[in-house]
């Protein structure tokens, strides 16, 4: 088991310099900063001046050492925009998306797994076939579109709901949660719901074909001909032997709900990581780019680490000498 | 095949052409889901087709465009007589007319992208697992490495690099693209690789790049479809969130989600039909394709059962 959490570090951090590496030389093609950041205006020498500066005059594998340096003591440079460091304003950012995220993965689960397991009892019923039908439906619907559509019925219409923003926050061991007030929770609703809808989707499809896989299963028919009822057959054989699978495919979408994350925050103004690349990208503001695209890197080596080893201690088929 | 076989008990076996073609699309048409994604697309491509004769008004042509028109309801009757029965955007563009070429232009790029990735990642797959070995292994490297990361995430990075336009969106789907179809069409290729007619054809002393496009290759077109179906209506609904963002198309091309971007801004004033109409295209157009596709895959995979 030690050996194997090693290995899978080890890997984990191989991704991690091919992806410092890529996302290095990729940010690096992004336009000329200076463009933006100097005054058209402003002399030669103090553009000089400034270029020098933000470090932007040295050979491109100096930058990169520099930025290896910087990033293993957690300094992923200063945002030209802000004037503060990259990684701070990531990390600022981090509770928005990660209360974003973890709101749509609960609801999610609450809301797909029901529905998957019905479809999935009966397919051939009229609800089964409606269930299956809004699940093709959810993977359809694409996330920003809905967004813009609940802000629509709910905030334009029936004014429920506030269309951005995140709230009154109230700070729970220094971190600020929206959750917790009753203004927080009437902003969060919207982009949750929005940024669900594709996962419920998957969730029901999952569920629904793990649910008649398992029912063909014999001891499916064992369990049915010693006379169990039906109800049980259901929740506690079966339920309980497609729940896994399940819960890890979900654990694994969780880095798609955060890479997501950045669709919804565009279109609710959720002040998160995911608006913060994206009015990056417009600015250029490469230290925060850069900090944006290795700290998520790092969430998902994370991530993958965490449900492979789940998995391993809960499945005990899945070999560990893992090929 | 080529020999002129006289009219025996193998011809009247086995049925013609058309027949088999007859018979297939009523056993995917047994599905009335299916049967109504078909429709729905057919519909769709004749429209995108045909879009230049459609719309009313050319999108592009800035001089039929005219700002008093700008903002106008759905059904309202614009300063040259045109009916507008979806409304204008902010720019006086009829909304069906632009929806209509948007159309066209989100529709070729799927197919576009999809069709260079299924291509790519096919040959990749079939070859990494003809040859297998250290080849095989490092393709498949490459292949994980990319696939554990959400494909919005490396395209949102490629075109933050690339900078706006068709081609460099169209570069960016392919990229995050082909490996769904090497890593599916890979695992096929392995089962396929150990039937007993690759070993025949082998017998035989044919070469390697016969085996591999005119036996392997053929032989996983199913899974490639079946794979070809899901990433187009990816890759249609990844552009439209691309260009969405402002990191997609220019402008000056306006497909469907530059359209519902333009429109966004006018939500919270109640012009709500700038974005929705565009929207409803684009979810009519992925949802027929999803329709078809997922019965193309409980027809086409051996292992769903049925």
């Amino acid at each position: 088991m030690t050996l194997f959490i090693l290995r899978r570090l080890l890997q984990g951090a191989q991704l991690m310099i091919v992806m410092s590496i890529i996302v290095f030389i990729g940010v690096y093609l992004i336009g000329n900063p200076v463009d933006i950041l100097i005054h058209p205006a402003a002399t030669q020498q103090q553009k000089a001046e400034i270029i020098a500066r933000l470090g932007l005059d040295r050979p491109l594998w100096e930058q990169y050492g520099q930025f290896v340096m910087g990033a293993l003591r957690g300094d992923l440079g200063t945002s030209y925009v802000y004037r503060v460091p990259a990684f701070g304003l990531i990390l600022k950012a981090l509770p928005a998306t990660m209360e974003l995220a973890l709101s749509a993965m609960v609801i999610a689960i609450v809301v797909g797994i029901p529905l998957g397991l019905w479809a999935g009892y009966r397919p051939h019923s009229i609800p089964a076939q409606a269930i299956t039908a809004f699940s093709i439906l959810g993977f359809s619907l694409p996330t920003f579109w809905v967004g813009l559509m609940l802000i629509v019925l709910f905030s334009v219409d029936l004014g429920l709901a506030p269309s951005g923003g995140r709230g009154a926050t109230v700070e729970v061991f220094g971190i600020p949660l929206s959750i917790l007030t009753l203004d927080g929770l009437r902003h969060l609703m919207l982009p949750a719901i929005s940024l669900a809808l594709f996962k419920i989707g998957l969730v029901i499809r999952l569920t629904r074909a793990s649910m008649q896989e398992t029912l063909r299963q014999d001891f499916v028919r064992f369990a049915r001909a010693k006379g169990v009822p039906e109800h049980r057959v259901v929740v506690s054989h079966v339920f309980r032997n497609i729940l896994l699978p399940i819960v890890t495919v979900v654990g694994m979408e969780f880095g798609s709900l955060i890479a997501f994350a950045v669709v919804t925050e565009t279109v609710f103004s959720w002040p998160g990581m995911g608006k913060l690349i994206i009015d990056s990208i417009s600015v250029l503001d490469r230290p925060v780019i850069v900090a944006y695209l290795m700290f998520t890197a790092f969430l998902f080596v994370l991530i993958n680490l965490l449900v492979d080893v789940a998995y391993s201690v809960l499945d005990p088929r899945v070999r560990l000498a893992g090929r | 095949m080529a020999l002129v076989a006289p009219a025996s008990a193998a011809a009247a076996r086995r049925p013609s052409r058309l027949e088999r073609a007859r018979r297939w699309a009523v056993a995917f048409c047994r599905s009335p889901q299916a049967a109504l994604g078909a429709l729905l697309l057919l519909a769709v491509a004749i429209v995108a087709i045909f879009a230049p004769w459609l719309a009313p008004q050319d999108p592009y042509d800035l001089a039929s465009l005219d700002l008093m028109d700008s903002r106008l309801r759905p059904g309202e009757v614009g300063s040259g007589g045109m009916y507008h029965w979806l409304g204008t955007d902010d720019q006086g563009r009829d909304l069906w007319s632009a929806i209509v070429h948007g159309l066209r232009i989100s529709l070729g790029i799927g197919l576009g992208a999809g069709l260079i990735a299924a291509l790519i990642g096919t040959t990749v797959g079939v070859l990494s697992a003809y040859w297998g070995g250290a080849a095989d292994t490092v393709i498949m490297r490459v292949v994980d490495f990319q696939l554990s990361f959400p494909a919005i995430l490396i395209a949102l990075v490629l075109l933050a690099a690339l900078g706006p336009g068709i081609e460099k969106v169209i570069f960016a789907l392919v990229a995050v693209q082909w490996a769904y179809f090497a890593r599916t069409v890979r695992s096929t290729a392995l089962v396929e690789r150990e039937k007993d007619y690759i070993s025949a054809v082998r017998s035989l002393g044919i070469g390697s790049r016969r085996i591999v496009f005119g036996h392997l290759v053929p032989n996983c077109l199913p899974t490639v479809l079946v794979v070809a179906a899901v990433q187009v209506a990816n890759a249609i609904a990844l552009e439209a969130t691309l260009s969405f963002l402002g990191l997609g198309l220019p402008v000056t091309q306006p497909s469907l989600g530059l359209l519902i971007a333009n429109g966004f801004q006018h939500i919270l004033a109640g012009r709500t039909w700038i974005s929705a109409y565009p929207g409803v295209a684009l979810v009519l157009l992925i949802v027929a394709i999803n329709l078809v596709g997922d019965r193309l895959r409980d027809m086409l995979d051996p292992r769903s059962g049925t």
